[in-house]
């Protein structure tokens, strides 16, 4: 019961700000509406039991990219967020495009209603998550899975890392953040 | 009320997978448009751990979203250093005031 | 009876035969670098030595017996025989004679050219000719194959070309060489028509085997008549018969040795020669035609002497008439007295035509001594009119003329008169036998004789009697004579030489008789022939009295119708007949010359027209077709291409509006693609 409420206000929090998205002009709003998305979706990771995905989530992501973007939009200051968006007109074809999916998506994610039964575990009470193993906790598992079944993925992402650090290390060679510029 | 089932949590998928391409589609600003990027994946993100909860043995969509979070972290990351890259060449972040690529 | 193994003549002969070879082949090659007084020395011992070797050979083999040779040629295959040709030559009586005489002819023209032939008026390459002319006739007499025959025989023509027009750049000259030239030509091939009928109708070449194979088998009929036909047309014009004969007073322009070996002495007595080595081959009707056509030849032929002024030509014609008499009496069925008159007529012809030559060279000598003292007089050395009273002043040039041209009018106690004899003889045994037409041919031998004596006296009176009319030229003088050389030994041995050789001791030890001379004796190859008929002897005293009074009466009408004071300036009738020589030439220019002529202009007209024309045509056809593609390309090939370029243009322009270089719209249109993809994938899971 609890978590169901707490599905359907999270649920309802996602669409809000996702709404307020595509019609801000204020990037820190934006910005903003991002993390509350983040955050909300993390809770409701969480009511499937996916502990270690919902914190990552919240560390990595929100800590860490959107603060990035966050510095980046109070470094651009005042004087750029001067622009005008499109004008309705041309934001039309765009906007009917994504009505269609939209409407697409739901009509076929309805029909499976009857498919698959989600059990949702309570907050507290259910915190027990489905696994094969019982008394272990999300994180534990997933660690046990990552260097068993998927440790080949693993030191894939590992490298593709790597790589990225290297490449944004010698993107951002140059650039400094002075006001002046 | 009804019971959760698959559906929802798709159904968000789907929503929040609208919004981050439209948001791509019609912003001119890049920082949305990064913002609308950040959105479809976490979009996919949320598709995934659903389909995991069935998956009890191996949770492979647990596994498979926490790699989608190390790819977004790089995607963003590289594509606000571009951003900034930009706007220091071209002092503007809207993408349709970049035209030539200069010196 | 064949001595085939008997080396000796075989060596004699070779010798024979390859000195004149070396003589053209070494001053051929190196005749240039020696001085030409060397030249004719090396020339003419060359052909002293042949001389010598074909004498010995001669009193070696004697007239009697036969050798034969053969040496391999050449075979083929036919109907799975081997077919063999051989080069074959046979050494008997008749051969060994006649080789002698021509190599000894040879042999003194190549001395008496050392002298007529100097003052640079040959050049080097006129004793290679000679070596050339007189390997290829004693080919022609030592060979018992017809194929080797027919070279020699070619070869024996080329010669002529070559040294008639020796001085090749007097346009007269060039000329009658190539006349003399094509019309033996134009015989050859009627003799080479024969060689193949021969062929066909004996299966070999070699005489030999015709011989043996004709006296085993019966033969008569058409092709036996043509072959005697077309065997004598093809020697009718070596034998200068009527009507292939205008090219031999023409063939005078050569030199005057030149003229003594070959139209004297060797190349025309090669076809009478030939004619009675085959004289087997020959029919009554051939022998019928021989006679006619001899006889009109002998009496015609020598009727232009009688009018012309050109000393040379006047032998000339005495030439055609003597080979008509020889070519009559093959006819009459005489063979050996023509090979007997044969080689008498080649000793004092050649005795003739030296002594002539003689009193040119020394005419020659005066011009120029004139033209030396830089007066220059226009005159012809072979003129007539300019000479007269050379008898005094080349005495012994005189006497050898007297004893020469004795034995050809045919008196008593010359070799002539034997020959004569016989040939008179036979023709009258021919009209004896056969009525009707062939009566004309003793008529015409003795009205001949009558002409004979008379243009040779002319010849003599206007040459060597009377008043000299050299005094009579410009600038001349008598003490120019004296300054020119006449007496020149090498010119005199040769003349002595063959007026020893006209008189009758050579030959028979009667004056009167010739039926006991060795010539006559043996004639290996001729043993079927009948010579003198023996049933006809009561009759012989006549023919002799009415041929002695025939030359009498011409010598006395030549002395007294002869002008003996005659000008410088007499002119002569340049229309005649006789000079004209009957008009053979114009006849054969209007029959053969100007059709020819025209033929090849129409055909060089049509060609220059008509298929000039047709490629000119094709020519035009191609360039319109050219120009037809063109368009064609222009239009069709290079508007396809337009076309695609423009529709490419056109619809690359309207889809470019798709992409504007905006990646949101390109997001755009990939998710409208998906959109319409996800409804056709959602309408076909929901129908089925």
């Amino acid at each position: 019961m609890i978590a169901a409420l707490t599905f359907w206000v999270l649920t309802l929090l996602v669409f809000a700000c996702g709404i307020y998205l595509v019609f801000t002009k204020n990037m820190v709003h934006a910005a903003l509406s991002l993390m509350l998305i983040l955050l909300c979706s993390a809770g409701l990771f969480l009511l499937t039991g996916a502990e270690f995905i919902a914190l990552s989530l919240i560390v990595v992501y929100v800590g860490g990219i959107l603060v990035l973007l966050l510095f980046f939009i109070f470094y651009l200051g005042k004087n750029s967020a001067t622009g005008e968006e499109k004008p309705f007109r041309k934001q039309m074809p765009s906007l009917v495009l994504m009505g269609c999916w939209l409407i697409l998506l739901c009509v076929y994610l309805i029909h499976l209603f009857d498919l698959h039964y989600f059990k949702l575990p309570a907050l507290s009470k259910y915190t027990q998550t489905p696994s094969s193993e019982p008394n272990v906790s999300n994180p534990l598992e997933l660690g046990r899975l990552l260097f068993s079944e998927y440790v080949f993925e693993f030191e894939l992402i590992g490298f593709l890392l790597l790589v990225v650090l290297v490449v944004v290390a010698w993107l951002s060679a140059h650039l400094t953040f002075n006001k002046e510029d | 009320m009804y019971e959760i089932t698959l559906s929802h949590y798709l159904i968000i998928g789907a929503f929040l997978f609208i919004i981050g391409s439209l948001l791509v589609l019609t912003r001119r600003n890049g920082i949305f448009i990064l913002i609308g990027l950040e959105l479809m994946i976490n979009a996919a993100l949320i598709n995934f751990v659903a389909f995991s909860h069935f998956d009890v043995t191996k949770k492979g969509g647990e596994v498979a979203a926490l790699f989608i979070v190390v790819l977004a972290v790089c995607a963003s990351v590289v594509g606000l250093v571009i951003l900034m890259k930009v706007y220091k060449q071209f002092h503007t972040i809207y993408v349709d005031e970049v035209r030539q690529v200069k010196e | 009876m064949t001595g085939s193994e008997d080396i000796i003549p075989f060596v004699l002969v070779l010798a024979t035969v390859f000195l004149p070879v070396l003589s053209f082949i070494g001053l051929f090659i190196a005749g240039g670098s020696i001085h030409e007084n060397t030249r004719s020395m090396t020339a003419t011992g060359m052909i002293f030595f042949s001389w010598m070797s074909a004498l010995i050979a001669l009193i070696y083999c004697g007239v009697s017996g036969q050798w034969d040779y053969a040496l391999p040629w050449f075979r083929y295959l036919s109907s799975h025989q081997f077919v063999e040709h051989t080069i074959s030559f046979s050494i008997n009586g008749m051969s060994l004679i006649m080789l002698n005489v021509v190599v000894f002819i040879s042999f003194l023209v190549h001395l008496y050219s050392y002298e007529y032939m100097g003052h640079k008026k040959n050049h080097v390459m006129y004793y290679p000719y000679l070596g050339l002319f007189t390997f290829s006739m004693i080919v022609l007499v030592l060979s018992n194959n017809l194929l080797v025959t027919f070279i020699s025989w070619e070869l024996i023509g080329f010669c002529s070309y070559l040294l008639v027009g020796f001085w090749f750049n007097k346009e007269a000259a060039a000329q009658a060489a190539s006349k003399a030239f094509l019309i033996n030509r134009v015989a050859d091939v009627f003799f080479l028509l024969a060689l193949l009928l021969v062929f066909y109708q004996y299966g070999s070449f070699d005489l030999n085997a015709i011989h043996d194979f004709q006296s085993t088998h019966y033969s008569s009929g058409t092709i036996d008549f043509s072959i005697g036909m077309l065997l004598f047309i093809g020697c009718m014009a070596k034998t200068a018969q009527f009507p292939l004969n205008s090219w031999l007073p023409d063939a005078m322009e050569g030199p005057t040795p030149v003229s003594a070996l070959l139209h004297a002495a060797t190349m025309v007595a090669a076809g009478v020669y030939l004619l009675v080595k085959l004289d087997f081959l020959l029919t009554i009707d051939v022998r019928f035609v021989m006679v006619i056509i001899g006889s009109l030849t002998a009496f015609f032929g020598a009727l232009p002497a009688l009018t012309t002024f050109n000393s040379k030509k006047i032998l000339a014609y005495s030439t055609v008439s003597q080979l008509g008499y020889m070519i009559a009496a093959i006819g009459c069925s005489a063979s050996s007295a023509a090979f007997f008159h044969l080689f008498t007529h080649a000793f004092f012809k050649a005795g003739l035509f030296l002594s002539v030559g003689a009193v040119i060279h020394a005419l020659h000598n005066v011009h120029h001594k004139l033209a030396y003292e830089h007066r220059f007089v226009h005159m012809d050395p072979l003129d007539i009119r300019i000479m007269g009273g050379l008898g005094k002043k080349m005495p012994l040039v005189f006497v050898a003329y007297l004893i020469t041209a004795s034995s050809l009018m045919g008196l008593p106690f010359f070799s002539g008169f034997l020959s004569k004899e016989s040939i008179l003889n036979a023709m009258f045994t021919f009209a004896e036998y056969r009525h009707g037409i062939a009566l004309i041919a003793p008529i015409l031998g003795i009205g001949t004789v009558l002409v004979t004596a008379f243009y040779v006296t002319r010849l003599g009176i206007w040459m060597f009697l009377g008043e000299s009319r050299l005094n009579e030229l410009k600038y001349y003088s008598e003490h120019v004579w004296e300054k020119v050389k006449v007496n020149h030994p090498v010119i005199i041995v040769p003349l002595v030489l063959l007026s020893l050789g006209s008189f009758f001791v050579l030959f028979s030890t009667d004056p009167f008789h010739a039926s006991h001379s060795w010539l006559l004796s043996g004639q290996g190859h001729l043993g079927r022939v009948s010579g003198l008929r023996s049933g006809f002897v009561e009759e012989y005293g006549l023919v002799m009295i009415g041929s002695l009074t025939s030359v009498v009466l011409g010598i006395l009408l030549a002395v007294l119708l002869t002008k003996k004071r005659v000008s410088v300036h007499a002119l002569e009738s340049k229309k005649s007949i006789l000079t004209r020589f009957y008009y053979i030439d114009d006849v054969i220019q209007g029959l053969v010359v100007m059709p020819l002529q025209k033929t090849s202009l129409a055909i060089a007209a049509f060609d220059k027209k008509g298929l000039d024309g047709i490629v000119h045509g094709i020519v035009y056809i191609t360039v319109i077709k050219a120009h037809i593609i063109a368009w064609f390309d222009r239009v069709f090939v290079d508007g396809v291409i337009s076309l695609m370029v423009y529709s490419t243009g056109k619809f690359g322009k309207a889809f470019r509006v798709i992409q504007r270089g905006n990646v949101q719209n390109y997001l755009f249109w990939v998710l409208a693609l998906m959109l319409v993809v996800a409804i056709w994938v959602l309408i076909k899971g929901v129908l089925f």
